[in-house]
């Protein structure tokens, strides 16, 4: 018997639903019962002198909620409050059931 | 107020009269010590005048009638960062920021001296980067350029 990674996903507290989308394609899909991890600002640039602040965090996405695809860096995650991010990374978890992608708040969003 | 904080501010009074543009967004002056901005309390597109983290420089220039009374040829340094919303969109905006480089090195040639007694020339130089690229979020678009400005004072 196989292990169902996905189970118990929706029981996870203050799920939000997100659009991921892909610049330069159509696609666009409404991804629910995604887990936002804390977000954090501050610096990020580690070049000297110049300070150029961000916001970083990181989105839960679970691979039964996505349908066939499989999110990708530069991808743009917009909230329901219209902030985006960008995925600057993503980490395969669970076997490919869980994508967590580290993202960046867009600048002005 | 010295000749350094004259000489910034007549820049950059110059540079707000180049009348630059990112992406049709004005692009807004500041005099800062850092190339930084704050995500939270800038109006982004920004032009930072700051401080070059190389030296001012200070060397005779000539001796005078009477051998004593010379002046001296001071060189003083900045480095303008024109900081824009990027969000990882590596071509968008990008005739604009030819275009702010072109107009702000043209404007300060060596033939175009500044309006401020003494100033003798203000040349555009290759700068090195002021930040590592590959660190930079590319959430920024940044391009910088650096101006040294020489300036004849009295000893």
């Amino acid at each position: 018997m196989a292990l169902d990674f996905s189970i118990g996903r929706t029981l996870l507290p203050n799920l939000i639903t997100v659009t991921l989308t892909r610049p330069g394609t159509a696609l666009a899909v409404t991804v629910a019962n995604v887990q936002e991890q804390a977000e954090r600002s501050g610096d990020r640039t580690g070049g000297s002198p110049a300070l150029l602040p961000g916001t970083d965090t990181t989105y839960n996405l679970w691979s039964l909620d996505l349908g066939a695809v499989v999110p990708a860096k530069d991808d743009r995650i917009t909230r329901a409050d219209g902030r985006t991010f960008t995925v600057l990374g993503v980490d395969r978890c669970a076997h490919g059931a869980r994508y967590r992608c580290h993202a960046r708040k867009d600048v002005g969003s | 107020m010295s000749i350094a904080d004259d000489v910034a501010a007549e820049i950059l009074s110059v540079i707000g009269g180049l009348g630059l543009t990112v992406d049709g967004a004005g692009v807004t002056l500041s005099q800062r010590k850092l190339p930084a901005v704050d995500e939270a309390l800038d109006s982004l597109p920004m032009l930072v005048l700051a401080p070059s983290d190389g030296p001012d420089d200070d060397a005779p220039f000539d001796t005078g009638t009477d051998g004593t009374s010379g002046r001296r040829l001071q060189e003083y340094v900045y480095d303008g960062a024109l900081i824009a919303k990027g969000n990882r969109d590596y071509a968008a905006a990008l005739a604009d920021y030819r275009a702010a480089r072109q107009a702000i090195s043209l404007r300060f040639g060596r033939a175009r001296p500044l309006a401020t007694a003494g100033v003798l020339y203000v040349v555009p130089e290759p700068v090195p980067p002021l930040v590592d690229r590959s660190l930079v979020a590319g959430h920024y678009d940044y391009s910088s350029l650096r101006l040294r400005v020489g300036v004849v004072v009295s000893a």
